[in-house]
């Protein structure tokens, strides 16, 4: 398989996950084994120790001592089996690191899968990734070319491989809901929180991770502990993928050695600050312009700066765009990505979108929207309040001079351009009614059912309003009870 | 338990956990109480019971039913509202009467009498097109419903016949009762046909208009003075 257009990659450092994808757009099987080798199977101590010693984190936003985990789901275990899942659902419209990873060099992260699986004697590998993308045709792509490689007698790992596709949403990547929905329930955060350590997909203990995470297991494999600290800091060893997006003016994914200024990382994409970069996604912090010059790549030194490296995803604003706009913009869909299940995230999200965008629009102010963040912190199943308050609250910090613009003047005279991605909006569905005249006799029953949708004139016949989705099933009974049979849904 | 070992994953609103253990339990408590129905004492009791009067509680709710049919349609006395309400109990009314039928058949499916056969068979293809309304909405053919629905005109008085003559002989006022439902029903429907059939044409209505007044040619006054020297010399001439 050859995709199409996939996602650009640059690196300042060392090439590991990102190497030989210079000269082509996707790394097959065989391909693969001629720049990364063929991993040998190890068992879980040795495992354990590698990753140990360079102290390997979740690549997911959490960063969670990877050893520890594996220790945990191996203690579940005890003699059970358990299963190794690999989270590819990226919620962050504003990253693609990980759909970089299984579009273009997907057998990189099915070796670090497929390594610790069998280190754990795992009974199967999932995959989740989003429904319907490139990412999940290049991951089935790539398990199909390892069963056939397999068949043709080379030495693979005979494991039980299974992709599967979930909605896109924001918060199906939160580990709970991607469990549920591997497990075919619906991908929303579980109201008490089970670790997926204990009991995961089956119920059986499962090994979660981001497929970053797995990418760099097989890296570390091929290089040794030795060579895979070569780069990076001595805290912080190895490289990471950073994607940089907004007002850079070419949107890709960056392998970045570990330590180096993020300076040099927006230079290398042609970007300016402007008023503030975004690190850490829509869950993530401001910094301002003066932060972002010093800060540098890495957890402690995003920390230092006041951020939070999260999943590596780096957003520089630029100067072209009203930064406020953007902000009630991505608050809004913020608000909307609410799985709805708990009230307060509910209720108080679209309240502290509202907050914002009044005050983008010169009426609201600073203080009402930070009252509505606090209606919202810590009250919810996930992390997903949390993290918009997060998002929101530095914004006001960071864009303080833009707002005070705003509240002088209404607006800072900038257009809102769209440089944070959003995912395209699907328009809703809307059903149209229509009659037949010729049959319709002013029975006028479907006013009486749809009283929103229908309206009667003086002598008693119907006019239509489009109907929206959520009212089909209405709209479908006063169809099906025309007395004259001449209503009908188109 | 009826379960998806690798769940598809474009999951439908049937296809949950809840839904699934539901129809287990539904299925299983069928099986099991249709058995314990049969060995028990209580179980023949019951069973005794529905043999001897579910059929005359289908005859009831089904007399309900064309009654309600009939006045869903009905358009003088009632408002949209009270029609939309008749309609529902029709259908709920429908149901009960349906269900109660199927059991009435299962009971006696040994030795079917050939009235209840035919009415029988003529409701299952009314309750059928009232399902399907909805499919005949829109369709070029209403009329194709209207027939198959009106099935239950014809099915109705030959259940009714049905139970008169099947089984036990009926008490006077029984007999009595449905021949006035009979009536009644009859009477209503030929209100209906004879209204729909004597229908003047649906013209618009004339609109009055002011009269037009033809206007009346008035002959132009021929006047005796001459209009011109020559005129006057002619005038002269011919008198001479």
């Amino acid at each position: 398989m050859i995709p199409h257009r996939v996602p650009r990659v640059q690196r300042l450092g060392p090439a590991r996950l990102t190497a030989g994808l210079d000269h082509c757009r996707r790394l097959d099987l065989p391909a693969h084994r001629t720049v990364h080798g063929t991993p040998a199977p190890r068992d879980l101590e040795n495992l354990l120790a590698q990753v140990e010693e360079v102290d390997l984190r979740g690549r997911g936003g959490a960063a969670f001592p990877f050893a520890r985990k594996m220790r945990a789901v191996a203690e579940a275990a005890g003699a059970r089996e358990s299963v190794v899942l690999v989270n590819a659902v990226e919620g962050e419209p504003a990253s693609s690191k990980d759909a970089m990873l299984l579009v273009r060099t997907p057998h990189l992260v099915l070796d670090g899968a497929v390594l610790a699986a069998e280190a754990l004697h795992a009974r199967e590998v999932v995959i989740a990734t989003v429904e319907g993308e490139v990412a999940e045709g290049s991951m089935a792509a790539a398990v199909a070319e390892r069963k056939a490689a397999a068949v043709a007698g080379a030495e693979e790992s005979h494991l039980r491989i299974r992709v599967v596709g979930l909605p896109e949403r924001f918060v199906s990547g939160e580990g709970g809901a991607l469990v549920r929905g591997v497990n075919g329930l619906e991908a929303t955060p579980p109201g008490r929180k089970k670790r997926a350590s204990s009991s995961g997909v089956n119920g059986l203990p499962t090994l979660l991770s981001n497929a970053e995470t797995y990418a760099q297991v097989a890296v570390l494999a091929e290089l040794g502990t030795e060579g895979y600290a070569d780069a990076g800091t001595s805290r912080e060893p190895g490289t990471l993928l950073l994607t940089v997006s907004g007002g850079a003016a070419s949107e890709s994914v960056v392998e970045v050695a570990a330590g180096m200024p993020l300076a040099t990382v927006l230079d290398l994409c042609d970007a300016e600050p402007g008023d503030g970069v975004l690190v850490g996604g829509y869950h993530g912090a401001w910094l301002d312009p003066a932060a972002a010059a010093a800060a540098t790549i890495s957890r402690e030194g995003m920390k230092l700066a006041g951020g939070e490296l999260g999943a590596g995803i780096v957003v520089p604003i630029g100067t072209a765009t009203c930064p406020l706009g953007e902000a009630a913009r991505v608050a809004s869909y913020l608000s909307a990505q609410s799985s709805g299940q708990c009230g307060p995230c509910r209720l108080g999200l679209p309240d502290v979108a509202r907050a914002l965008g009044s005050l983008a629009g010169g009426s609201g102010s600073p203080d009402a929207v930070r009252r509505a963040v606090r209606a919202i912190e810590r009250r919810g199943a996930c992390f997903h309040p949390d993290g918009t308050a997060r998002f929101i609250l530095s914004a006001l910090d960071v864009f303080a001079d833009d707002i005070a613009a705003h509240q002088d003047g209404g607006s800072c005279g900038r257009p809102v351009r769209g440089v944070l991605p959003l995912p395209e909006e699907v328009a809703e569905p809307e059903y149209r009614l229509g009659v037949d005249w010729t049959r319709c006799q002013g029975h006028g029953l479907c006013a009486h059912l749809l009283p929103e949708f229908v309206e009667l004139d003086d002598f008693g016949y119907p006019s239509f309003r489009p109907v929206p989705e959520w009212m089909l099933k209405e709209a479908k009974r006063a169809v099906g009870m025309c007395p004259a049979l001449a209503l009908r849904l188109a | 338990m009826l379960h998806r070992r690798n769940p598809r994953h474009a999951p439908s609103k049937l296809d949950t956990r809840p839904v699934r253990l539901g129809l287990t339990a539904g299925i299983t408590a069928l099986l099991l109480s249709g058995y314990a129905l049969a060995r028990s004492p209580r179980g023949l009791e019951l069973l005794g019971f529905l043999d001897f009067y579910v059929g005359v509680i289908a005859l009831v709710t089904l007399t309900a039913t064309v009654a309600l049919g009939l006045i869903a349609t009905e358009r003088v006395f009632l408002s949209a509202r009270h029609r939309v309400y008749a309609q529902f109990a029709h259908r709920i009314v429908a149901m009960a009467g349906m269900g109660a039928l199927a059991v009435h058949v299962a009971l006696k499916i040994e030795r079917p009498p050939v009235l209840g056969a035919i009415a029988a068979g003529l409701l299952v293809i009314s309750a059928t097109s009232g399902l399907l309304r909805g499919m005949f909405a829109g369709s070029p053919q209403p009329w194709i419903w209207r027939s198959l629905h009106a099935c239950a005109y014809l099915a109705w008085p030959v259940a009714v016949l049905h139970g008169l003559t099947a089984g036990r002989a009926p008490s006077a006022w029984v007999s009595w009762s449905y021949v006035a439902c009979l009536a009644a029903v009859g009477a209503a429907l030929l209100v209906r046909v004879v209204a729909t059939m004597v229908r003047p044409p649906a013209v618009p209505e004339p609109v009055e208009t002011p009269e037009a007044v033809p206007q009346t040619r008035t002959e132009p006054k021929v006047t005796e003075a001459p209009v011109s020297l020559d005129a006057a010399r002619r005038k002269f001439r011919a008198a001479g």
